[in-house]
């Protein structure tokens, strides 16, 4: 029975404690310690409870959680008077201590760019369309007007998987899957991830991401073509921005293009990106090929088309002057961090 | 290709300076920038020599009066060609030259000599030191040397050309194009021959065999020559483009090559069995040494010139070492033929060769003007080595080409360019770039393409040509366009924004990981493998991805040995498994993956300490995204999977979305991660079927009372906690709103091998205001099927 007694025990000495705070003499704070703390006098009731023997442990144990309930509820009180009476202790607060860290995340900067790039598109009416990363000699090649054994395949150096199936080396490919499953006129924009056999080194790497796009319309132009590119690079670099439009060779369009801006020639970087021209290659671009646009099963007759295509790891590391293609792919917080 | 801007002027008249004609030839698509050259002096300028005054106490000292810009100076020179005015580069005092030498005021036997007039090697442009440079052009007084050299010393121009202009692999063929964008006439070579030697069919035979590989072979004989150095003139051009001089014999026909663009190739006429040529293709396994002294394999695909008594060449690619032109070399052979682009293309592709002439020949050359090219060799030789030309040429030409014939539409011409040509501008265009026009019935006009731009075959690449002549820049551009509403079809992945912008916000930063990985590593998380590649980089690139996991513990690892010890990444991107249902046997899944380290929970400070983050952090992410996504309620189910432990198996309505887990200390260990971490991977075609944004109707606010009880119970410490709310909600009745558990707790107080599970639970009626009895009443019916079903003791309510 010594639990009994020494629960009324701790019992009276709270209310003596609790008489002294109150008159002013002793601390509300100590009290709830020397009681409810960690290793206060009710925890150390607890405590012993462990000693009764089992048939004893139920009873004894609704005793003691009827005293901690008592204490802290006076101790509650308790508190709701001192804040009445004491116009609280503010003055401990250090309200310099930085607020709570709240954690922050990132969008990876190839996603910033794509994001940007399909926002412009899709307010000139564009839909988004997704091709496979594996795909086959067809559909990367033939259907792309690219002939067997011709030098313009030297252009993408690819990675087999067998003798007619490859790793896409470009988004192209998506512009015979829209062909055959929608139907024109079309207006779509087609990222996706590609893959060149190259050497990986700060410049070239053997994955990258591309952006492509295809208009397939009754009469669209070449003229709808420079029209449409150039409210683009205004509107990824600005209003200012100054563009030129060159000829240029892809085998799925012709004629082919190639636009550049004008990046200018003020710092030794601009000298070496721009090769000392001033001009830097943005994109290519070109009217869909007649061969291409019957892969597609359109009639060259009927249908006319633009096409256009952009690397984004390019255009990252030009907008925010990154120097090693491979941070792209490393995953290392002190570049993500960044964006 | 490398274009010397002096050559050029030899076919065409042009004023441009070489960065006007590099920006001219890119704007008509010869991409082209000016090779700068890095001078290694400075404080160089434009002199005049004044006067000229032998000194008394020198053989060969003169004092000069030097005008350099402006200011004269007295200098000391010892060239023996400084003549009185002359124009000269002139070191001023305080210049600084190659090796770092300075330029300073000296007394020079007892004359003071401020500056330095200057020969080629003390500026780094030549070895010559037998005299000054005398500037011979146009230059202005006081102009800086480099400046001069820049605008006059002919400058080369890189031309970085696209595989559809094999006709502008030399000098005539770029020149030919520039002529046509300035309407200016083009020169050709003049080709004067003397053949004084017996007919060539007296001295050589020619056959072709292999018409399919070889359609032109023309040859001519030359005998008698004498093998030497070339001049000088001819040396500097080759070096100018990048080629070394050889010999006058090789180089004539090297020279010719950057001239006029078709590969030549000279035999040793004596070395020749027989003296005839046959073209063949080479039978499987024959071997051939070529001149680069590699013995190499052939197979039947690769074409081969033979005289009498086996090859003697790879044809189109590279000569062999026993028919090489040498310095004892008296009567040559001159070849001069058209093989086909594929089949060169084909054989250097697979011996890895690839040359000059292979370059050339498989962008396609010009059959008819292969003649030109010989010709012109022939004239150089005889001019440079001397010997005696045998009368006439072989040329065996089985089937002449045709000329290629071209219908134009001028109306599709305006409508794909966007234009309005008339037809006599697009005529003009047409015939400067040598594209003979016929008659014109209508709207057609009927082109014919000359041999020289064999890939011009459809009305869409003259238009091209059109466009280049009238210049891309000056095409018309429209200002909007018209959109169809039929041309609208979505965005299928428009919802991964949704999926990275959440994932952003609750701290993750997005990783992209590399698509190809080691076969160990695709195995990790996949039973079967990857897609393996054929050629890939390395082992460590050879499969595809079949998980996103392995990459970002990868990453998480590169970040973790970097004293980045808190990293939370996601990635959203494509795996591959192998299906041979599919039209490319792949089956492409993008995937959402998610790592976080366990430890320590974010903005922990020594005032404040968040939960710590394990397994629990990332399971209520999963389960706060799909909620996010308005997808139905998640179950979570214990599972066994590859490498994962604790792992849960994620579904909703039924449809596996994922696994999550913590990785197994295996893939710890393979990946060196000093720190466990959780990972999630979410198929998200699924995810994007499922989920239903703002679905569902608005449920008016019930104006009722909750009402809270607290159940702690007492169960076996294995049973599932989320078996037990399952028990709960079937037994809560109908005002069971709300079920959390908000407290687990083993140890002190509670028995060995038991636990206590505290519950709270929302009652609450749309209609009323339940009274604390039926409440209770209802928990009751709880404990009581806890107690049946988990065998569960009521603790303190």
């Amino acid at each position: 029975m010594g639990l009994t007694t020494d629960i009324e025990q701790v019992r009276a000495d709270f209310a003596h404690g609790l008489s002294d705070v109150q008159s002013g003499e002793a601390d509300a704070e100590q009290l709830r310690i020397d009681f409810l703390g960690r290793k206060g006098l009710v925890a150390g009731l607890f405590a012993s409870l462990g000693s009764l023997p089992a048939s004893e442990r139920p009873a004894a144990g609704k005793r003691l959680n009827g005293l901690k309930a008592e204490i802290t509820s006076a101790l509650a009180d308790l508190n709701s008077n001192v804040e009445v009476n004491a116009p609280a202790a503010e003055a401990e607060l250090d309200l310099t201590l930085p607020g709570d860290p709240i954690p922050r995340g990132a969008l990876h900067p190839i996603t910033l760019i794509q994001e940007q790039i399909k926002a412009i598109f899709t307010r000139l009416g564009f839909s988004v369309f997704y091709g496979p990363e594996v795909e086959t000699e067809y559909y990367n090649f033939a259907a792309l007007n690219f002939k067997p054994d011709h030098p313009a395949r030297d252009m993408q150096d690819t990675f087999y998987i067998a003798d007619d199936l490859l790793l896409r080396t470009h988004t192209s490919n998506d512009q015979i899957h829209a062909m055959e499953q929608l139907d024109p006129p079309l207006r779509i924009l087609m990222p996706g991830r590609v893959f060149r056999n190259e050497a990986i080194n700060a410049r070239s790497h053997c994955q990258f991401h591309q952006v492509e796009g295809l208009v397939i319309d009754r009469n669209t132009s070449l003229a709808e073509l420079k029209g449409t590119m150039i409210h683009f690079a205004k509107e990824l670099y600005g209003p200012e921005t100054v563009t030129r439009f060159r000829p240029s060779y892809f085998p799925f369009t012709e004629p082919s293009a190639e636009m550049d801006i004008y990046w200018g020639l003020e710092t030794e970087r601009d000298h070496r990106i721009t090769k000392g021209t001033g001009w830097l290659e943005i994109m290519g671009c070109g009217m869909v090929h007649p061969n291409v646009l019957q892969a597609g099963g359109l009639d060259p007759q009927e249908w006319t088309g633009y096409a256009f295509g952009m690397g984004l790891e390019r255009m990252a590391m030009l907008k925010w002057g990154i120097g090693d293609i491979r941070y792209f792919f490393e995953g290392d917080l002190r570049f993500l961090r960044q964006f | 290709m490398r274009i010397s801007y002096n050559w050029l002027q030899e076919f065409v008249t042009f004023d441009q300076t070489p960065d006007e004609l590099a920006a001219l030839l890119t704007a008509i698509g010869l991409e082209a920038t000016v090779d700068v050259k890095d001078y290694d002096f400075t404080g160089v300028v434009v002199g005049k020599v004044l006067s000229v005054t032998p000194m008394a106490d020198s053989d060969h000292l003169s004092l000069c009066q030097v005008d350099q810009g402006g200011e004269v100076v007295p200098v000391v020179c010892g060239a023996p060609n400084v003549n009185a005015g002359i124009l000269a580069p002139i070191a001023k005092v305080g210049a600084r030259l190659p090796g770092g030498y300075k330029i300073t005021k000296t007394k020079i036997r007892g004359q003071v000599s401020q500056g330095m007039i200057c020969a080629a090697d003390e500026l780094g442009l030549a070895d010559d030191h037998t005299g000054i440079i005398v500037i011979e052009g146009q230059a202005q007084l006081g102009q800086d040397f480099k400046d001069y050299l820049k605008s006059t010393v002919d400058a080369v121009i890189d031309l970085d050309l696209t595989p559809n202009r094999g006709d502008c692999f030399s000098h005539l063929g770029v020149a030919r194009d520039l002529a046509a964008k300035l309407g200016r006439p083009l020169r050709l070579p003049k080709i004067q021959l003397t053949e004084e030697g017996p007919p060539v069919g007296q001295l050589a035979r020619v056959d072709v065999s292999a018409p399919e590989g070889c359609h032109r072979y023309a040859a001519r004989v030359i005998q008698g020559v004498k093998i030497g150095p070339s001049p000088d003139w001819m040396a500097q051009r080759l070096i100018s483009v990048g080629l070394r001089p050889i010999n006058n014999v090789v180089d004539a026909s090297n020279y010719v090559l950057m001239e006029l663009g078709h590969p030549l190739h000279v035999f040793d006429y004596d070395r020749l069995a027989d003296h005839r040529i046959d073209v063949y293709f080479a039978k499987a396994g024959q071997k051939f040494a070529t001149l680069d002294g590699e013995q190499r394999t052939l197979t039947p695909e690769h074409l081969l010139i033979a005289d009498g008594a086996g090859p003697v060449a790879l044809a189109g690619i590279m000569g062999g070492h026993q028919s090489e032109v040498s310095d004892k070399t008296v009567n040559i052979l001159i070849e001069s033929a058209y093989f086909d682009p594929a089949v060169i293309r084909r054989g250097s592709k697979s011996l890895d060769l690839s040359t000059e002439a292979s370059r050339r020949f498989e962008r396609d050359t010009d059959v008819d003007g292969l003649i030109m090219a010989l010709d012109r060799v022939a004239m150089l030789i005889c001019e440079l080595a001397g010997g005696a030309l045998a009368r006439g040429r072989i040329d065996v030409y089985p089937q002449k080409h045709k000329h290629t014939r071209i219908s134009l539409s001028v109306k599709f011409t305006n409508r794909l360019l966007g234009t309005r040509l008339q037809p006599p501008q697009i005529q003009r265009h047409l015939q400067r770039l040598d594209i003979a026009v016929g008659s014109s019935g209508g709207d057609t006009m009927e082109c014919t393409v000359p041999s020289s731009r064999p890939e011009l075959t459809l009305p869409v690449d003259l238009i091209e040509e059109i466009a280049r002549m009238e210049g891309y820049d000056n095409l018309p551009t429209v200002d909007g366009v018209e959109v169809s509403f039929k041309s609208f079809s979505g965005d299928a992945h428009g919802y991964f924004t949704t999926v990275r912008h959440i994932l952003v916000d609750w701290g993750f930063y997005e990783h992209r990981g590399n698509s190809l990985t080691r076969g160990e590593h695709a195995g990790l998380y996949h039973e079967a493998g990857g897609i393996e590649l054929r050629n890939p980089l390395s082992s460590e690139l050879a499969f595809l991805r079949t998980s996103l996991i392995p990459g970002l513990v990868q990453a998480a690892g590169f970040n973790l040995r970097r004293q980045q010890k808190m990293v939370q990444l996601f990635e959203i991107g494509a795996v591959q498994h192998s299906d041979s249902q599919a039209y490319n046997r792949t089956r492409e899944t993008f995937r959402l993956g998610l790592i976080t380290t366990l430890g320590p929970g974010s903005g922990a400070t020594h005032w404040k300490n968040p939960p710590p983050k394990d397994f629990y952090f990332l399971k209520g992410i999963t389960a706060r995204l799909c909620h996010a996504l308005g997808l139905p309620e998640l179950q979570f189910a214990a599972t066994t999977a590859r490498n994962l432990d604790g792992a849960l198996q994620v579904t909703a309505a039924g449809e596996v979305l994922g696994i999550l887990g913590t990785i197994s200390r295996e893939v710890q260990e393979i990946f060196d991660l000093e720190l466990p971490v959780a990972v999630a991977e979410i198929d998200l075609e699924p995810l994007g079927r499922l989920r239903a944004p703002g679905a569902g109707l608005y449920r008016d606010v019930i104006p009722y009372p909750v009402v809270a009880r607290d159940l702690a119970i007492e169960v076996n410490a294995g049973e599932a906690a989320g078996r037990i709310v399952a028990t709960i909600r079937k037994n809560g009745g109908k005002y069971l709103r709300d079920v959390q558990i908000f407290d687990v707790y083993s140890g002190r107080g509670i028995a060995v091998g038991r636990k206590s599970v505290a519950f709270r639970l929302h009652f609450q009626a749309d209609d009323r205001t339940l009274t604390d009895e039926a409440v209770d009443r209802q928990v009751k019916r709880i404990a009581g099927a806890l107690e049946q079903a988990h065998q569960a003791h009521w603790r303190i309510s």
